[in-house]
Parts: C-alpha cells; sequence; structure tokens
C-alpha cells in the first residue's frame, strides 16, 4: 500500500506539473482517526497530501460530476473563443471507474474532460462495522498494519482482524481493478468474492411477502430522509431532485412515513442499471438504513433480465438506454 | 393490505391510467353500449401511456390505490 501511495503523489504531481490535469480529486487523512476525506488538490507541492489506503470509502466519480457541471456553468456566459477547458484528474478505484462509465455512457461529459488514475482497491472498513467491533467505544487513534486494524479506544487498546471489518459490498466485490483508466499504479488486486454476490439477495427473496414488507417498513423508519444517500451517490446527479420539485410535489415534505418509503422506492428506481455497489450511500447514512439489500436485488434482476451490469464497460450500454428492435427478447414483437 | 383480503366484503380500488386513443375509446365504447363495469376502477384519461411517469403509479398506491391498471 505505501508503495501505491508514493507512486500516486509522483504521478499526482507530474500530472500538474505538466498541466495534464487542472485538479486532481484524490483521499486525503481524515480529521477523526481512522477516516479518510476527498480532497482537491491543485497544487504540485500538495500532493503530499494524498492517501490511499482501506479507510477510503467515498466514490469520487460524484466529484468528478460535480466539478465538471460547476465548470460547464461558470463557462455558459463566455465567448467561444475565450472558453477554457477543465480536465479532472481522479483516483479511481473498480466501482469510481463504472461510475465514470455510467456518466460517460450517459454523456455527462467527454472522456478527454477526465484524466483517470487507476489504483487497485482491496476494500474498505466499514466505518459503522468497526464501531460495532470495538462495541461503541470512541476511537482515539488507529492504524492498519497486515491485515490488523490496531486501534486505540476509550475502552483500551483494541485489535481487530480486517477482514471482519471489511464493508459488505467489499467482500463480494467482482471489479475491485479500475475499468477504465488512463494510467495504472501498482499491480492488480487479487479477486474478492463475487460469487457470493447475490446471496443475501436470494435469501431474502426466499421470504414471503409479508415478511419483505415489514422488512422494508422497517428499514424505511429509521430513514430521516437527511438525503445524504442521495448527495453521496454518483449516479444521483439531477439538477432539480424529485424530492425537490414543487410543481408537482411528488414526494410531501412532512414526517408522514409513506412519504419517506416514496423517496426512498423512487431513489432505487432511478438505480436500475445505474448502481455500481460503491457503498458510498450506506456508508453515509446516519441512521444505517439497509439500503443495499433493496439496491442489490434491483441489480440482480437488471443481470438477469437484461444480462447488464452497471457501468461493467464503455461497450455494455445500460439496459434502459439502448434500443435494439432486432434482439428484443419479447416473442410477441415479429419483424413485419 | 393482508387484513383487507382477510375482509370476504372488501372490494379492492384501482386506479385505471388509460390511454386517451385506445383503451379510454375502449372504455367509452362500452359505456356507450350500456356495458356494465366494476365502480371500484377509477379512470384516469392520459393522451398517451408513453406520458406516464413512475411516480403517477407510486403517487396512486400511496394516496390509496389498492392496485393501478396502466393500459394503452
Amino acid at each position: 500500500m505505501e508503495n501505491i501511495e508514493t507512486k500516486l503523489r509522483e504521478e499526482a504531481s507530474r500530472l500538474l506539473l505538466e498541466k495534464k490535469v487542472d485538479v486532481i480529486i484524490g483521499y486525503e487523512k481524515g480529521t477523526l482517526p481512522l477516516t479518510a476525506t476527498p480532497c482537491f488538490i491543485t497544487k504540485p507541492e500538495d500532493t503530499e497530501k494524498l492517501v490511499w489506503n482501506n479507510l477510503c470509502t467515498q466514490n469520487l466519480a460524484k466529484y468528478v460530476h460535480d466539478l465538471i457541471t460547476q465548470h460547464k456553468n461558470s463557462q455558459k456566459r463566455v465567448k467561444p473563443e475565450d472558453k477554457k477547458k477543465k480536465i479532472i484528474g481522479v483516483v479511481a478505484r473498480g466501482c469510481t471507474t463504472r461510475s465514470l462509465i455510467i456518466h460517460l455512457q450517459e454523456r455527462q461529459y467527454g472522456r478527454d474532460e477526465v484524466y483517470i488514475i487507476g489504483v487497485p482497491c482491496d476494500g474498505y472498513i466499514d466505518g459503522k462495522g468497526i464501531k460495532v467491533a470495538v462495541g461503541g467505544a470512541d476511537i482515539v487513534e488507529g492504524s492498519i498494519d497486515g491485515g490488523q486494524v490496531k486501534m486505540q479506544t476509550s475502552d483500551g487498546d483494541k485489535t481487530v482482524a480486517f477482514r471482519d471489518v471489511l464493508a459488505d459490498n467489499c467482500r463480494t466485490c467482482r471489479f475491485n481493478n479500475p475499468i477504465i483508466s488512463d494510467v495504472m499504479i501498482g499491480s492488480p488486486a487479487p479477486a474478492m468474492n463475487p460469487d457470493a454476490e447475490y446471496e443475501d439477495v436470494k435469501e431474502f427473496e426466499g421470504k414471503s411477502t409479508e415478511e419483505r414488507w415489514a422488512y422494508f417498513t422497517k428499514e424505511m423508519d429509521k430513514c430521516i430522509r437527511c438525503y445524504a444517500c442521495r448527495q453521496a451517490c454518483p449516479s444521483c446527479y439531477c439538477p432539480t431532485c424529485f424530492v425537490e420539485q414543487s410543481q408537482p410535489q411528488w414526494v410531501g415534505i412532512g414526517e408522514d412515513p409513506s412519504d419517506t418509503q416514496v423517496f426512498q422506492l423512487m431513489r432505487l428506481y432511478h438505480m436500475v442499471g445505474r448502481c455500481v455497489d460503491c457503498g458510498s450511500c450506506i456508508s453515509v447514512c446516519p441512521m444505517g438504513v439497509d439500503l443495499r439489500k433493496f439496491l442489490k436485488k434491483i441489480d440482480k434482476d437488471c443481470f438477469e433480465f437484461f444480462g447488464n451490469r452497471a457501468g461493467s464497460s464503455m461497450e455494455d450500454m445500460p439496459p434502459l438506454g439502448k434500443y435494439d428492435e432486432h434482439h428484443d427478447k419479447q416473442d410477441f414483437i415479429f419483424n413485419p | 393490505m393482508a387484513e383487507n383480503l382477510a375482509n370476504k366484503d372488501w372490494e379492492p380500488k384501482f386506479a385505471a391510467i388509460v390511454c386517451n386513443w385506445c383503451t379510454y375509446a375502449g372504455a367509452d365504447l362500452a359505456g356507450i353500449s350500456r356495458i356494465q363495469y366494476p365502480p371500484n376502477v377509477r379512470i384516469i384519461r392520459v393522451p398517451c401511456t408513453g406520458r406516464i411517469n413512475p411516480f403517477y403509479i407510486v403517487k396512486a398506491l400511496q394516496t390509496g390505490a389498492d392496485g393501478v391498471l396502466v393500459s394503452g
């Protein structure tokens, strides 16, 4: 890991010096122990801040979209000859590149506007999981060393195995290496356990309608509608989200449980063929809503019906975004 | 829903979102021909079913419909 970090810093500083990119989005050490936060680097000397470890949680594709949209909006009233192009460099692991592919397929920006610095990933630590592992104690200091997470907590020193606090989505990750990249740092990471990807979903599907509905309502009751999931999700980039629309108002703003359910249901539906299982929404959720179960079910259905995994390659267009009249699976449609 | 199903007298309410040019015309024709159809279907006419937003369906379910029929 240390080696990757050094190479990453060197590469980032070279890119900034050669003016190949205007800004690099990466991770820096967080203000709390055992955290890493996204950072934006514009000066070569600041690249020393960059880190790459098992604490890098958020999907950075979100920031790429935000920055490019912001830049494009600022260029709207500029004369064509004075328009400036901004190239965003991004430190991207597997799921980040999948999100970038989705953005590119949805024509949000051009391939030349992003410079992808690919990094291998062997999963990140689930912040809530580690809190549970130490019995809710406050973590004062922490480090990861050879598959062990060592911590000084308010309850004394604790050590947990890295494997035990790995985020759920990382355990069964299928794409832990970048799919597209302009430069790849380090050697590809070993595969995770993708065969077990849908086990949770299969178990859930086996339950009765009442049980599933009870689970859904129970999870949705936790939700306080802070919209952190939407803010963190790289696929949620509508300029005006449906929850903020007032004409018509799709979702009430009160505390009626059905409004929360409508919000979550519609957000889930917007994720069909677009969720890359990066776990950003789950990691930012302050209430610990089990969004992944529902997202994964949608992902499974999308794969079974359309044979598509969101953002798995540039050529594989999203199922709801392509129209193929000759290979339609429905047999009532015939060639005239 | 479960408690409703146990009740024998319960009848579900449906919202039928129908296309102006086919299903609505069909329903209209049924009316002209004096064919009875159950009153627990509430018809909502739209210019085209292609115009339906998934929100219509969710909103209908949220505000008390037991089922939504989209036809056209």
